[in-house]
């Protein structure tokens, strides 16, 4: 679809924008910038607007302007068979009918091609202020958050990395001060501008009332978009710092007051797997770093199990390989976590083939078992 | 997905693919499952009943500073549209309907908002 990508039709006087699926929302927000809108959806820098929608993707805003499905008007759809629909109108409301268009959404190109989308928009906000504040645990972080949220602040991103992050983080930072090597909570504000700072004062006063330190804020917006650009560019941050590594990486979703205590949770089943390994000094330790848009009870644990950088590869062949048996270990119980907990397996990236969790039987036996009125789960 | 979804809300997916898709040819293998497990999904390794219990806030709490006492159904039954709702939920709203209505849904204002059960439980009473 990467040469549908044409803006068809934008309507400023609806805030609404009708795109085809190979456009870039980054692109999309450049041409929509000097009228003053925007689409607040902001997955990784290179998404397109059909993989956002099949994905019901969402970022760093989702805690502000929640997900890709809250931003879909009507879609145009090919069907199976060679049918082409327009899910609804693009009236802002609609109560006629079943919801076509969120059908579509989150279906991962299962039902159809996605070839038209039409999304809303809104202002682009007057005034913001970016922050960050660190913490001695990830527990304490994630647990200042859910406080503060419950007090009715109301951040447009409020984003937790770890130390392992910030270490990352630091190896790549030249002319900007370095960040103490603890978990930090990364917040941006945004509204108006009579609002804004009221909500500053409630945020900062309620993360360090409850374990923050050593608060930085922006002092104009130019160092704001500094800021904000280590939390954007972070992945990169990572790959510098851990060359070549293999991640294996979770993206539970959970009521937003039981995060802290799957975090907690989730580091504890990580020491104790190693605490199973230490005999054996040769397996080495099974390592993680955690990043989380703990607003919306989302957070990311990323195990990083293959060094193949270091050239005597063969000797960590085999450790490895038990490292990446444990890790997989670990990614199910953090699963199996959340689900007790009343979330989600994922938050924002999507089932895809990985999260199945099943042996698939052979082409033929697979096709026709999709047809089949009956879910055969027994265990094999 | 197994993990999270039913076997039923499994199957209402899998109605819907099939409906749409008569010949798997969209994504085939993606989101929905088509196999066997090829393990046992891992337990949880976290207290969650406890938890869970903890975040509910008992319904005293959450009835005790409010001011004005918000009607039960059973209030309601003086009203219009009480006695409306009530007629309707009674008979139902199509012959199809009148039957299982009368029979699972108690929660008709002679009756009190108290007994309701089922799906009436779930979903309120939908004034």
């Amino acid at each position: 679809m990467a040469k549908m990508n044409k803006v068809v039709a934008f309507r400023p006087k609806d805030m609404d924008v009708t795109v085809q699926p190979g456009v870039s929302w980054n692109d999309l927000n450049d041409l929509l910038k000097p009228h003053g809108l925007f689409l607040p959806v902001d997955p990784g820098p290179h998404a397109h607007i059909g993989g956002m929608i099949s994905t019901s993707a969402s970022g760093t805003n989702a805690v502000k302007y929640g997900t890709m499905k809250d931003w879909v008007l009507n879609l145009t759809v090919v069907l199976p068979g060679g049918k082409v629909i327009k899910t609804r109108s693009r009236a802002r409301k609609s109560s006629t009918g079943y919801d076509l268009t969120r059908l579509f959404c989150g279906a991962e190109g299962t039902l159809g091609i996605i070839t038209e989308a039409t999304l809303k928009l809104t202002h682009l906000p007057e005034k913001e202020i970016v922050g960050a504040v660190a913490f001695d645990s990830n527990t304490s972080a994630a647990d200042a958050v859910s406080k503060a949220l419950a007090a009715g602040v109301e951040p447009r991103c409020i984003e937790l990395l770890d130390s392992t992050c910030i270490a990352a983080v630091n190896q790549s930072l030249k002319n900007t001060p370095k960040f103490p090597v603890k978990t930090h909570i990364f917040f941006k504000l945004a509204g108006q501008a009579s609002v804004v700072p009221q909500q500053q004062a409630v945020l900062t006063s309620i993360l360090m009332q409850n374990g923050g330190g050593q608060l930085r804020i922006a002092t104009d917006p130019k160092e704001g978009e500094r800021l904000w650009e280590i939390r954007k560019t972070l992945a990169y941050s990572l790959v510098h710092a851990f060359p070549g590594t293999e991640v294996i990486s979770t993206d539970v979703c959970v009521p937003m007051s039981s995060l802290p205590i799957l975090i907690e949770q989730y580091k504890k089943d990580q020491e104790q797997i190693n605490e199973e390994l230490a005999d054996d000094e040769e397996e080495g330790r099974l390592n993680s770093l955690i990043m989380g848009h703990v607003g919306d009870g989302n957070f990311h644990s990323m195990m990083y199990v293959c060094y193949p950088i270091i050239t005597d590869c063969s000797a960590f062949e085999k450790g490895n390989k038990q490292l990446k048996k444990l890790a997989k270990t670990l990614e199910r119980k953090v699963v199996a976590n959340a689900l007790a907990l009343g979330g989600s397996c994922s938050g924002e990236h999507g089932v895809g083939h990985h999260k199945l969790v099943l042996e698939l039987f052979n082409s033929s036996d697979n096709r026709n078992l999709c047809h089949k009125n009956t879910v055969q789960m027994n265990y094999s | 997905m197994p993990q999270e979804y039913g076997p039923n809300e499994l199957l209402l997916m899998r109605s819907i693919k099939s409906a749409i898709d008569q010949n798997n040819i969209m994504n085939p293998g993606a989101l929905l499952p088509t196999g066997r497990w090829s393990r046992p999904p891992e337990a949880p390794t976290i207290d969650s009943e406890s938890i869970l219990q903890s975040s509910i806030m008992a319904t005293e709490e959450l009835t005790k500073d409010t001011p004005k006492k918000i009607k039960s159904s059973t209030e309601n039954s003086g009203s219009l549209l009480g006695r409306s709702w009530g007629t309707v939920k009674r008979w139902g709203w199509s012959s199809g309907q009148a039957s299982s209505s009368a029979s699972d849904s108690p929660s008709t204002p002679s009756e009190g908002a108290g007994e309701t059960k089922g799906v009436w439980k779930e979903q309120g009473d939908g004034a």
